[in-house]
């Protein structure tokens, strides 16, 4: 039975996705529970399958039952059917997708019924879509279907984004050019690989493009690993590429960007290292002398751009998306490390970055929902509003600024411990500036929503009255900071158990 | 060295938590709040005093929680200097919680549930501090300490306040980021261990370069300490309270800087390391000397009580730092007995500065001519505090000083010696005459003279307790040296 595990994870929501959308047009009430239940499916088999790989390794899965034959005609033998693979790379990221989907599904009901009255289906519709896009692009065993996925996510991610106000049709429609020229540079790319190894199978490739390169470097496999790595970064928002997702997270509804925000550049991450670790291989990033130490400055680059702009922005939400952007840092340049703790922090960065955000994108969504928006002027006295949301919050932040034992601590641990190995401290002092950053933001808002603001518990002062938000609300974004604070204290058991497998036997000590 | 594996440690560090926990809910009944923070005081200290044994034999109480990264775990580990610490701080928490009821109930104080509560968990990370068996635990607690402490410097709430609290953040959360953390991370890429060793983690032959720059980034890093030119954060945190500032910035916080920074000398790199490598050991001492001089003349200068005293806080701190920089054995054991010491001298000396505001409302030194007479028990009290502090007999302070001095003579770096002496003499100079004015002086301010009275007992007794402790201190000192003396028999050879 826990064969099946693999494709179950994508066809909760997919089939979720369809159902939520028939079932609008007759009992629209419906969609919403669909949703839940496809996600729930989603993310138990997903969890479960993080157990099964731990203990026996990874779980190859072939759509149909068939396609692994090999065909004798062929000189190499390779595969035709189309294969899903769940290893220690990805069964994180798939279990913090789908559990991050489910509860910002749950959280997200009321800020839809609010904010989206009437179209609540067609948001339901989408988000299960979207999520199917994600966990299918971290799932797939094959890269033109993780092209395929990429644009499922994509699309169904523009029509999210612009569901908004004002200025997010705009916002969608930067989106949508800087993803669409992303998404063209990627096939392309898949284009150049296929060309010279002659299948699209990920396992296939990543045997057949060494004996490609026996005889010296191949240029053709070099601009297709170019051109994929480019579409990858448009996609996250890589610096130079990161313009477009500022206003398209915050003029978004809400709603979208609590899912959007956490996974969709987490997800284009995790190809990249797909890409980088399986179809090529640590060898050949090592050997790109040229191209490593310019992936590291934009990565520098992209954690001091995005620590300066968010110092500049007066938006919660603005200031949120520019952590995005300097996180995305964080993790291209742990990966192009290259080395085992750059490699290590990258990786369980994924996971505890998409957290973290979802955490902070809850806590802001909680305070628009009952504040309209989320102006730092705005903020006066939130913490006497509501005092359990901004207590996740400053969880949250901690994390983010890496506060022992949070898991933004160990993230930043293992990717300091990198970059000084390989010596490239001025990555070490971007995350430093960062962290420190963070922590004026995090001190900034506690003076505006709490030190000035007249103590309500002094006699004479005016009453700030308790508006939290509702429980629908309030319950996932506590359990997703606290869950912060444990997945810090299992860093030892994800990075023993399964990251640490993850990682190029290469690389092994 | 006998290993005693036991979870008392980790009950030691929670009692002020659950203490916490239950200020928080009891917050309503003001007595019933506060009486369960004496016996959480209480129990602490029992528990402390029941380690002492087996610690003065020279055994040590291990235990590991969990593994956090492969190798380094979230343990503890008591040993002669954390459980001399531990003991100092959990047994000044008591006279300060019973100074901060006197303090804060007349004057309707507002958010006092919120202060007790902080307090509480600052007292929990120092003693984690304290308790560390690696230097990631420690960071872990340090770290706890600084966001535990920002709410009490910022208590007052106004603009004072929220400065001094950001300048508070952004020395202490600033330094520690940038410095402590990555040495810390440097240390851990290079040897793979973080457990306090005696005799250092590093191997033989690793290049002197690496660990100068290691060893200054630790020495800024640990800001708490605050080594010039990282000190600016304590006279600013003087905005807080006077139980906050007599507690935490005479005793738990500095302290827990000094502490850091002594483990990381004698357990990350060692002692023996440091006297083998001048360059090591010359640094720290000339780091911790100018520190010593400079802070002792801008205390000079100082008019307002509070920052005086902040300022020969960082004196002070510089001693025990310097102590053990001379990497020798009563070097070591001098600055160990230099912690408890100047804690009593230091936090009598803010206790008072708190009891003369409520006494007569003055903060600065120049507002109490004249006015001793009028509160002569609590300027006895600053008078002895003063002398502990200063070194002189009959107090405590005389015992650390001449431990401190030996040490220097011992040492390779005897012009420490003179730097001790000429310190210590200008401590008497912006001591003592604050005492003559208030006694001798003639009035400046008739009406302040009037209203002026010795504050209620709530705030006389404490005052009582810690300075009566400083002379029982020099006459008792044998057991604090014992302490002292474990410790560095431990980490020096001889």
């Amino acid at each position: 039975m826990t064969e099946q595990l693999p494709i179950v994870i994508i066809l909760g929501p997919l089939l979720a996705a369809v159902l939520a959308a028939f079932a609008g047009w007759f009992r629209p009430k419906l969609s919403h529970p669909f949703v839940l239940l496809g996600l729930a499916v989603s993310f138990a088999a997903a969890l479960k399958l993080v157990f099964i790989v731990a203990d026996g390794g990874a779980q190859k899965y072939w759509l149909g039952g068939w396609g692994d034959k090999v065909i004798p005609s062929q000189k190499e033998p390779f595969v035709v059917g189309i294969q899903i693979t769940v290893d220690h790379l990805n069964t994180l990221l798939l279990a913090a997708v789908s559990g991050i989907a489910l509860l910002t599904a749950i959280y997200a009901k009321r800020l839809v019924d609010t904010e989206l009255a009437g179209r609540q289906r067609y948001f339901d519709a989408l988000f299960a879509l979207l999520v199917a896009g994600l966990l299918g692009i971290s799932i797939t065993g094959d890269i033109f279907n993780l092209y395929v996925f990429m644009e499922i996510a994509a699309l169904s991610s523009y029509a999210l984004i612009a569901y908004g106000k004002g200025r997010s049709y705009m916002a969608s429609f930067n989106y949508l050019i800087m993803g669409t020229m992303g998404a063209c540079l990627y096939l392309l790319g898949i284009g150049f690989i296929f060309i010279k190894g002659g299948t699209l199978n990920i396992d296939d490739l990543s045997r057949i493009i060494p004996t490609l390169q026996a005889n010296g470097p191949s240029q053709a496999l070099f601009v297709g690993f170019v051109l994929i790595i480019l579409g990858a970064w448009a996609k996250m928002a890589f610096f130079p590429f990161h313009g477009w997702l500022p206003n398209a997270y915050t003029y978004a509804p809400t709603a979208s960007a609590s899912v959007l925000a956490p996974l969709a550049t987490k997800v284009a991450v995790y190809a990249m290292l797909r890409i980088m670790l399986t179809v090529y291989s640590i060898d050949y990033i090592n050997g790109l002398t040229g191209i490593q130490p310019i992936a590291l400055y934009l990565s520098t680059a992209a954690i001091v751009m995005g620590s300066f702009f968010s110092l500049t922005q007066t938006n919660l939400k603005m200031i949120a998306c520019y952590f995005i952007i300097s996180e995305v840092g964080y993790m291209v340049g742990g990966a192009w490390l290259a080395n085992k703790p750059g490699l290590t922090g990258a990786m369980y960065h994924l996971v505890a970055d998409a957290a973290m955000t979802s955490a902070l994108f809850m806590a802001i969504g909680c305070i628009v929902y009952r504040l309209g928006q989320a102006q730092l002027d705005d903020l006066k006295g939130v913490f006497f509003k509501m005092p359990v949301t901004m207590a996740a919050f400053v969880v949250t932040m901690a994390a983010l600024i890496g506060v022992p034992p949070t898991c933004g601590f160990f993230s930043k641990w293992y990717l300091i411990q990198g970059a000084a190995q390989a010596g490239v401290w001025h990555f070490v002092a971007a995350l430093l500036l960062s962290s420190l950053v963070k922590a004026i933001i995090l001190f900034r808002i506690i003076e505006i929503g709490y030190n000035r603001v007249p103590h309500p518990a002094i006699e004479g002062n005016p009453a700030i009255p308790r508006n939290e938000a509702p429980l629908s609300m309030l319950i996932p974004t506590a359990a997703m900071a606290l869950g912060l604070v444990a997945l810090g204290l299992g860093t030892s058991t994800l990075v023993n158990t399964i990251i640490a497998k993850a990682l190029p036997a290469a690389l092994a000590p | 060295m006998e290993i005693i594996h036991s979870f008392t440690p980790v009950w030691i560090i929670l009692t002020s938590s659950v203490a916490a926990l239950l200020v928080a809910l009891l917050g309503r009944w003001p007595n019933v709040r506060e009486t369960c923070i004496f016996a959480a005081a209480a129990i602490k200290l029992g528990l402390l005093l029941s380690l002492a044994p087996a610690v003065l034999d020279g055994k040590l109480y291990e235990f590991e929680v969990m593994e956090l990264l492969p190798n380094v775990g979230l343990a503890f580990k008591v040993d002669a200097l954390g459980l001399l610490f531990a003991l100092v701080s959990v047994s000044l928490w008591i006279p300060t919680t019973f100074f901060s009821m006197g303090l804060l109930r007349p004057l309707k104080q507002h958010a006092q549930t919120r202060f007790f509560f902080f307090f509480a968990i600052a007292i929990s990370s120092a003693v984690g501090v304290a308790f560390s068996a690696n230097l990631l635990t420690l960071f872990i607690f340090y770290e706890a300490l600084s966001l535990s402490t920002y709410p009490l410097v910022t208590h007052n709430q106004d603009d004072d306040a929220i400065k001094g609290g950001r300048k508070y953040l952004t020395y202490l959360l600033g330094t520690s980021i940038a410095l402590a953390l990555p040495a810390m991370i440097i240390v851990y890429q290079q040897t793979g261990n973080l457990d306090f060793t005696n005799g250092g983690v590093f191997a033989s032959g690793t290049s002197t370069t690496l660990l100068v720059v290691l060893l200054v980034m630790f020495l800024f890093g640990f800001a708490k300490a605050g080594l010039m030119p990282f000190h600016a954060w304590l006279p600013g945190a003087m905005v807080a309270p006077a139980p906050v500032s007599a507690l935490l910035h005479a005793v738990a916080v500095v302290k827990v800087g000094v502490f850091s920074i002594i483990r990381v000398l004698t357990g990350i790199f060692g002692v023996d390391l440091l006297a083998n490598t001048p360059s090591l050991s010359t640094i720290v001492c000339v780091l911790a000397g100018i520190t010593l001089i400079v802070a002792s003349l801008i205390a000079l200068t100082q008019d307002n009580i509070k920052s005086r005293l902040a300022y020969s806080t960082i004196g002070q701190l510089s001693y025990i730092i310097l102590g053990v920089g001379l990497a020798t054995k009563s070097g070591v054991t001098g600055a160990a007995l230099h912690i408890p010491m100047h804690a009593f001298g230091k936090i009598t000396l803010f206790l008072c500065a708190g009891a003369i505001y409520q006494a007569c409302g003055a903060k600065y030194i120049s507002e109490i001519h004249g006015l001793g007479r009028k509160f002569p028990l609590t300027m006895a009290a600053f008078f002895i505090g003063s002398l502990c502090v200063i070194g002189l007999p009959p107090t405590g302070g005389f015992v650390s000083k001449w431990y401190l001095l030996t040490g220097s003579l011992d040492s390779a770096q005897q012009w420490a010696f003179a730097i001790f002496l000429t310190s210590s003499l200008l401590n008497a100079a912006y001591f003592l005459p604050i005492v003559y004015k208030a006694f001798f002086a003639a009035p400046t301010d008739t009406a302040r003279l009037d209203k002026a009275k010795e504050p209620p007992p709530l705030t006389i007794v404490p005052l009582f307790i810690t300075s009566a402790s400083c002379v029982l201190l020099f006459f008792f000192s044998g057991k604090l040296f014992q302490f002292a003396n474990t410790f560095a028999e431990m980490h020096t050879a001889q």
